[in-house]
């Protein structure tokens, strides 16, 4: 009698002591999502803040990658859909905001933390140190034949050259039709394409003219060369984790887990990372781990 | 209203983009009938191709535009080659099926009295079976043309322009008057071509008599 | 002369439609293939302009065998009706009667004035019918085209594969006279197939009856009614036979 008492005894116990291991780290967690835009850097980013994010609290985290443009990533925010991601302090001035070029990097973060704040309910974190500005982009060998060297050279030769811009670029104010007027350059002909096919498209000599996004590692790597914006055209466009104020009430964890990560990447460091997933083809979560490993953020797995 | 000012503020860039739409529309259905009639000719001369062929034109359906188009700028690189080298690829099928319908459905007398006449096989296809094939093989042309328009819109996204340009562009700035341009003015473009084909559909059914009704 | 040698017809899948069959059709003779579906009269006929290839034996017209010829070149000096009709819709009457004279080269000139002739021939007068389309005429009308069509180039031979099947009894007769009246005028020689006996009686010189396969008797009209050679004959014509006595007789 006794021991069938003993042992019913002992497996109410190990049933209790089971159903508390099971539950583990996601015992009454939630899940974060982080969202991203569709080109390389946006990936790695997400995928940095998300993994930030999992090592620096309890918290699951889930990822909607390749949202598309711009407006489709905000929209995803401000409705929710998202709980954060990252965004550049000069697209969200101009494209989103729809307010004038500002050049002051300092002033543009403020202005946006505040309308972001007042207008989404939304918490624009510490930049994370690069400035990921559109460059007028041209191939090395073109910028020597042409002796080009600032954007405002093209306006002699724009007539007969033919660009490649992403759909957003064609669009926004602080893109092809502000550049227009800022520059006074219309090209022959603007082809739309996907941004990563911008490349492609250059190397294949069917543009000479891209708008590549600064920290992209292949404007190296194709021996492509940025133009100086001369006449300061492009705002700042420093990135910086954006969240909704709602998930930073909830989670006050999130906040902390992504301070680390503030000015943690120059223009240089992104522009490795990039690389390494455009050019050598590893994943993006790979990249990101691995960077978040070098900065201590994550621990290396035993 | 305001998408009336929008279509008003941008009438040179719809001009344009309707020309490129046209033109990739254009190029890529005469391939494919280039291409396709004589396929369907084989398939009806060659039982034994007609399995492979309708097969492969068939599946060819299947695939999802984007993943054609990603598939074929591989070895054909990005921009117009692509583009037009999927919608040909999608136009071939109603293509090479009504041109095999059309000649199938020759009345068999008319062909033995063309055998019986005289007329060498290449004639009695020149002089006979196409013509009176024609009605039914432009109705595939017709489709052909339909589905081109619509598939030509994903051609914004590699470089080769047209109306979907309008689409994507919405698309990335959240501009739902930009997309509901680029999505009309190609449902109109395939309207009018639809119609426009049907036409000369009709007149040549009449002209080779065989708009009586059974 | 068309000239038939132990012609046999056997079909891919063992089907024997046309069994050791030997035949001389006279020039100028109308000479008509009876017999009932299956007999292989109309097997015999599209032998000749090669429709259908032969499995043994040699068919020779006007001395040459049919196989030594180019197969287009035989069937354009042949004339062929038949029962389908088959005019070229797209094509207006006079285009559809100069169908072969073109293929031949004749210039346009000569075609319309040789399509205007045949179409006074057959009563279709030419000013009306010429610039017509097959699907504005009668059926009768239709196939009176189809035949001046086949005699357009004026070929020395005639095939006709139960031309008047598809016409009712009264355009049938009619046709039936016109045609007697045009070998009149025309004397070509034509081999006619038919499961009709009256149309047989009307039109031949001579009767060839064949069943399963086999040529049972070719004569007159009177040797075959006399004189049958074999049962299936004598049951073929018995109620005709009697007929015409009690006609006779009365």
């Amino acid at each position: 009698m006794s021991y069938i008492r003993t042992g019913f005894s002992l497996l109410l116990c190990a049933l209790v002591f089971a159903s508390g291991c099971g539950r583990g780290p996601g015992a009454g967690s939630e899940t974060v999502t982080v969202g991203s835009k569709n080109f390389t850097e946006q990936l790695v980013i997400a995928e940095i803040m998300a993994q930030a994010i999992e090592a620096g609290t309890n918290l699951k985290v889930a990822r909607k990658l390749n949202l598309g443009g711009t407006m489709i990533c905000h929209n995803a925010l401000v409705q929710g859909d998202i709980d954060l991601y990252a965004e550049y302090t000069g697209t969200a001035l101009t494209a989103i905001l729809k307010k004038s070029v500002v050049s002051d990097p300092n002033k543009v973060l403020a202005i946006v933390s505040k309308e972001y704040a007042e207008q989404f309910q939304c918490g624009w974190q510490k930049p994370f140190g690069f400035n990921n500005t559109y460059a007028i982009t041209v191939r090395g060998a073109f910028a020597d034949e042409k002796g080009l060297e600032k954007v405002s050279d093209l306006a002699g030769i724009a007539g007969e050259t033919t660009a490649g811009f992403t759909a957003e670029f064609m669009e926004r104010e602080d893109g092809y039709p502000g550049l227009k007027k800022a520059y006074g350059i219309s090209f022959k002909d603007t082809r739309d394409m996907e941004p990563s096919l911008m490349y492609r498209a250059m190397e294949q000599e069917s543009v000479d003219v891209i708008c590549a996004f600064a920290t992209d590692g292949r404007i190296a790597a194709y021996k492509l060369r940025m133009l100086e914006d001369d006449k300061g055209f492009f705002p700042p466009y420093y990135a910086a984790p954006v969240v909704r104020q709602a998930a930073l009430d909830k989670h006050p964890g999130i906040a902390e887990a992504l301070a680390p990560l503030a000015g943690a990447l120059d223009d240089e460091t992104m522009q490795k990372l990039n690389f390494e997933v455009d050019d050598k083809k590893r994943e993006p979560a790979e990249v990101a781990r691995e960077f978040l490993v070098g900065k201590g953020i994550v621990k290396e797995s035993p | 209203m305001d998408f009336l000012q929008l279509v008003a503020d941008r009438q040179g860039e719809l001009v344009g983009k309707t020309g490129e739409h046209l033109v990739l529309t254009g190029v890529s259905a005469a391939a494919a009938v280039l291409i396709g009639v004589p396929l369907g000719i084989v398939v009806t001369r060659w039982a034994a191709t007609r399995g492979p062929v309708l097969g492969f034109a068939g599946v060819v359906q299947t695939i999802p535009s984007i993943a054609m188009l990603a598939l074929l700028m591989v070895p054909l690189g990005l921009g117009v080659k692509p583009a037009i080298g999927a919608l040909v690829l999608y136009a071939l099928l109603p293509i090479v099926r009504n041109t095999h319908a059309g000649l199938t459905g020759v009345d068999r007398d008319i062909l033995e009295a063309a055998d019986g006449v005289g007329f060498t096989p290449g004639q009695r296809l020149r002089m006979v079976e196409l013509p009176l094939a024609a009605p039914v093989i432009i109705a595939g042309i017709r489709t052909a043309t339909v589905i081109t328009v619509g598939i030509a819109t994903l051609s914004a996204y590699i470089g080769a322009g047209g109306l979907g340009d309008f689409i994507v562009r919405g698309l990335s700035t959240g501009n739902s008057n930009l997309i509901i341009l680029g999505v009309v003015a190609a449902s109109v473009m395939a309207l009018l071509l639809d119609f426009g084909i049907g036409l000369v559909e009709k007149w040549l059914r009449r002209r080779l008599h065989q708009d009586r009704k059974e | 002369m068309i000239a038939f040698d132990s012609v046999s017809k056997t079909y891919a899948d063992g089907t024997p439609a046309v069994r050791d069959l030997s035949l001389n059709i006279e020039k100028g003779e109308t000479i008509v293939l009876l017999g009932s579906s299956g007999c292989g009269k109309t097997t015999t006929l599209k032998m000749i302009n090669r429709l259908i290839d032969l499995s043994k034996g040699t068919i020779e017209v006007d001395g040459k065998n049919i196989m030594d010829q180019e197969i287009t070149a035989l069937r354009r000096s042949i004339g062929y009706v038949f029962q389908g009709i088959g005019l070229f819709p797209h094509l207006s009457v006079a285009a559809n009667v100069s169908v072969v004279p073109r293929l031949l080269g004749w210039d346009k000139a000569r075609c319309r004035k040789r399509a205007a002739e045949l179409l006074e021939l057959v009563d279709l007068p030419p000013g009306e019918y010429a610039d017509q389309y097959p699907d504005q005429l009668s059926g009768g009308q239709q196939q009176r085209v189809g035949v001046v069509r086949a005699l357009a180039a004026d070929p020395d031979y005639l095939l006709m594969d139960e031309p008047f099947g598809a016409l009712d009894a009264l355009t049938r007769g009619a046709l039936q006279q016109e045609l007697v009246k045009l070998q009149s005028e025309i004397g070509k020689t034509i081999i006619f197939v038919t499961h009709d006996i009256f149309e047989a009686l009307t039109l031949a010189d001579r009767i060839a009856v064949m069943h399963e396969g086999r040529l049972h008797q070719v004569g007159s009209k009177e040797e075959i009614l006399k004189r049958p050679a074999t049962d299936f004959v004598r049951e073929l014509f018995g109620k005709p036979a009697r007929q015409l006595k009690l006609l006779g007789e009365n």
